[in-house]
């Protein structure tokens, strides 16, 4: 048994401890915002929170996330990264997209005005699609949105 | 244009999904690509055919249904303008529904199957949609006429409503439904010129991309089924393959797993979840005849190309006196070019749910082509009537091609019918690396003469690619292939004498469709060509091709507005600049790379300039979408694409050893979309193809080595 806060919620899981966290999510929560894509930490398509850091999370071990905070793109609710995604038209198939978002509020969440070296320091997913450059606009104007939120 | 009104048709429930009006309407389809080099008789498509549906709702909106696969190009928003536009509905009163499997009412007859090819769904709809929203909207207004007993010159449609202003009396769509019923469709309806468009030709959001931002968008991977296992597959690692023999155990000891399921060809894990099925699998040691194609690894296959290249292969064009054009040059140049086997990578690895009922199977998952799946199944399970096997679409992770393919939901249907039980079989990222249907590898060889005055007087090559219209089709033996030569003998330049051959050879590596096809290898050797041979010829790149291009205005105004939008030839200290030129699928672009690049080869982009002639557009955004999308997947496999061939295995597996283009390496991407003309081009593949050579010109101009084959990253360069 592995108990996992996701959300805010506890849960019991009776998954194997090595079980990686994404496929828990998918597979035993039913949370499928997380993506695979490669389940070797390349493509962030997996991206979640854990403690309130952007992770990879087809690679945690599930036991390793034991009384940690988890959060998945299911917990944002008309997030300012995701109304600049509307805003900007960022999907194309969207498949990378929960990864992305998650990965640029994990950003934004310790910086709130990155720069465009900034932005493609940290943002290390992989879009086959190439939205790459609505990304980055989207990132701007989310955080742009933070500060008025919080001035 | 046939449409037919069905009384029958008519609900008269008080639901707001009730049914209200569903007209047939008939769409003809033109081929996928223009340039169909070979015989045309099986593959010209001159016929009408149904491919869509409408819907009036009670609530006042209309569904459409739509035959294309949302791919990610935003056909599901693209389909309905069009519709929309003629009807004169408010674009939020249109909903999509994808289409049900109907094969003789959605077929694509290119390849008999119901399939969304290339980017060409909206293509290929512009015409009978505005017809069918247009036809249907004077079919109301009489009904509103009739109604009210005015003449049909005072009823004005709007928003999905008809009103005789005069008397301020209105009706809705819905609520005039049963007396167009009764009525005859009017035909011949002139549609809207372009200058009164009031939806079409305006950036316009697309409808998905809330679902798509919310993670409310359901993918094939993300299915659930009652009862189901998820299972993982290991098929033989090479082509032609077949499984000798597997110990089950070690899968069996792991927590999770259910089954270990063999077919012929393939051993499969079920479980209670993915990881244990993966575990499970990974714990097997299966045992394969490997056939004869493990044989082959890349050496081999190169080497017999290249021998080809010294052989007279089929004709693909013959035109002028090449003989003369080059014994009597100034100057002739010769080169030989490659690129390799290319994966799609889709982000979304290909999975299927299955459920095998003994009568009938249904399945779960994104594709490009439900028909092939249907008619695929029909032969793998005799026992079930094709009227039984159901596909029901979901969103795509990408599709670029790869998601026409049958192969996992027929292995998912095997699995579910030995388990007894719906089944979720997901492609590890290694299992979809490794059995791919890739883009093929070539070799090419060209040939440039130039006269006295730097002029080329004649263009020849050969080229030796496998057939990607044979695999398409699942014939060896088809005797010519329109795919091997696009890109290299299209209109877009003219020469005074062109000549191409091409070879078709079978080293039985599977390959398949890649967004740009034939044109995005064949565009960067014509384009990086031509770059040498402007070298050659002393002349600026863009100059010289204004001359090769110069016979149609629009490509004139292209290269002009390319240049001046680039500031061509005056790059910021330090930069370099490539261009390329390429018509492809209907459409023109241009692109200028500005980098530089550093002594130990390190390109850092700093603008590319895109300039496209897409002909008529919906929707502009999707178009630079569309646009910046493409030019990251030329840039992708100009860069990295690279998958090798060991005794008949691939030797890449995960995208660690097949990297993909970050948001790092993509600089500022200014698209111009040169003015509509009146017939449709397509935005989805088009940028794709001048991206390699844009490249490897500007890499030339910085280095002054010529990158003559794919990737460059085996030539030292790499991504500052
Ligand atoms: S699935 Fe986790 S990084 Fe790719
Ligand atoms: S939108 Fe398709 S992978 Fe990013």
């Amino acid at each position: 048994m592995i108990t996992l806060t996701v959300n805010g919620q506890t849960h019991q899981i009776d998954a194997e401890p090595d079980t990686p966290l994404l496929w828990v999510l998918r597979d035993f929560l039913g949370h499928n915002g997380a993506k695979y894509g490669c389940g070797i930490a390349y493509c962030g398509a997996c991206t979640v929170h854990v403690d309130g850091n952007a992770v990879r999370s087809c690679i945690v071990p599930a036991s390793a996330a034991e009384g940690s905070d988890i959060r998945t793109i299911e917990d944002l609710d008309n997030h300012p990264v995701q109304q600049a995604w509307i805003e900007h038209q960022v999907p194309q198939c969207g498949y990378c997209q929960s990864g992305m978002i998650m990965a640029a509020k994990g950003l934004l969440d310790r910086n709130p005005e990155p720069s465009d070296a900034d932005i493609d320091a940290a943002i290390t997913n992989v879009c086959r699609c190439g939205t790459y450059t609505r990304i980055r606009t989207a990132i701007h104007t989310a955080a742009a949105t933070m500060r008025e939120a919080r001035s | 244009m046939k449409m037919e009104v069905s009384r029958r048709e008519f609900l008269q429930g008080s639901g707001s999904a009730a049914a209200s009006l569903v007209i047939g309407f008939h769409v003809p389809l033109k081929p996928a690509r223009a340039q169909f080099g070979g015989p045309p008789e099986p593959f010209v498509v001159d016929r009408d055919m149904v491919n869509a549906y409408l819907t009036f709702n009670s609530d006042e909106t209309v569904s459409i249904v739509s035959a294309a696969a949302e791919l990610g190009q935003g056909s599901l928003t693209s389909l309905p303008m069009l519709i929309a536009e003629e009807l004169e509905l408010a674009l939020e009163q249109v909903r999509i529904e994808q289409a049900p499997l109907n094969e003789s009412a959605f077929k694509n007859r290119l390849f008999g199957y119901q399939t969304t090819v290339g980017t060409s769904a909206v293509r290929w709809a512009f015409d009978p949609l505005r017809q069918l929203g247009a036809n249907t909207r004077e079919l109301l207004r009489n009904a509103a006429a009739v109604t009210w007993d005015i003449p049909l010159e005072e009823t004005v449609a709007d928003r999905g409503r008809v009103t005789h202003p005069a008397s301020g009396r209105s009706l809705s769509y819905f609520e005039l439904g049963e007396t167009a019923a009764g009525m005859e469709i009017p035909t011949d309806v002139p549609l809207k010129p372009q200058s009164e468009w009031r939806i079409l030709g305006t950036p316009f959001p697309r409808w998905d991309t809330e679902a798509k931002s919310t993670a409310t968008a359901n993918y094939g991977i993300d299915m659930q089924v009652e009862g189901m296992v998820v299972a993982t597959i290991a098929a033989t690692p090479v082509p032609g393959g077949t499984l000798r023999s597997v110990d089950p155990e070690p899968a069996l000891s792991v927590n999770g797993v259910e089954e270990v399921v063999t077919l012929d060809d393939a051993v499969v894990v079920t479980a209670t979840n993915y990881w244990s099925a993966k575990k499970g699998l990974d714990a097997l040691d299966p045992q394969w005849d490997l056939g004869p194609v493990a044989a082959r690894n890349s050496e081999n296959i190169r080497e017999e190309m290249l021998h080809l290249l010294d052989q007279p292969g089929n004709e693909a064009v013959n035109e002028g006196d090449i003989e003369s054009a080059m014994q009597e040059a100034a100057q002739v140049v010769t080169a030989t070019y490659e690129a390799p086997y290319w994966a799609h990578a889709t982000l979304e690895p290909l999975n299927a749910t299955a459920d095998y009922r003994g009568d009938s199977i249904e399945f779960w998952l994104g594709t490009q082509s439900p028909g092939r799946i249907q008619s695929m199944c029909a032969l793998t399970f005799p026992e079930v009537p094709q009227e039984n096997i159901i596909v029901n679409n979901q969103y795509l992770g990408g599709g670029f091609g790869r998601r026409g393919d049958p192969m996992a939901p027929e292995q998912a249907a095997l699995v579910s019918r030995q388990v007894g039980k719906p089944v979720k079989l997901i492609w590890s990222r290694e299992e979809d690396m490794t059995h791919g249907a890739y883009r093929p590898k070539s070799v090419i060889r060209m040939e440039g003469s130039l006269d006295g005055e730097g002029r080329v007087t004649g263009f020849r090559g050969r080229i030796a690619v496998q057939s990607t219209l044979a695999s398409l089709i699942d014939n060896p033996d088809v005797p010519f292939d329109p795919f091997a030569t696009e890109g290299l003998i299209d209109d877009d330049y003219r020469f005074p004498a062109l000549n191409f051959e091409y070879h078709s050879p079978r080293p039985g590596i599977p390959v398949g469709f890649y967004r740009g096809v034939g044109f995005i290898h064949n565009t960067f050797y014509r384009e990086s060509f031509m770059d040498e041979l402007a070298h050659a010829a002393g002349r600026d790149p863009i100059e010289f091709r204004l001359e090769l291009a110069g016979h149609r205005e629009r490509n004139v105004l292209l290269l002009n507005t390319l240049a001046e939008r680039s500031n061509w030839g005056h790059p910021a200290p330090g930069n370099v600049q490539g261009v390329a030129f390429a018509y492809s699928d209907e459409s023109t672009v241009g692109e200028v790379f500005e980098a530089s690049v550093s002594d130990d080869g390190r390109v850092r982009l700093h603008k590319i300039t895109c300039v496209c002639d897409v002909g008529v557009y919906m929707n502009p955004m999707m178009i630079e979408h569309q646009m910046e999308s493409a030019i990251t997947w030329g840039l992708t496999s100009a860069m990295y694409g690279e998958i090798l061939i060991d005794n008949g295995a691939t030797r890449q597996r995960n995208f660690n050893e097949y990297e993909l283009v970050r948001i790092s390496h993509i600089p500022e991407i200014d698209t111009v979309i040169l003015p509509p003309t009146d017939t449709p081009g397509s935005g989805g593949e088009c940028g794709a193809p001048p991206a390699p050579p844009a490249l490897a010109n500007a890499i030339c101009a910085a280095t002054g080595s010529r990158l003559r084959s794919m990737p460059f990253r085996i030539h030292g360069i790499s991504f500052a």
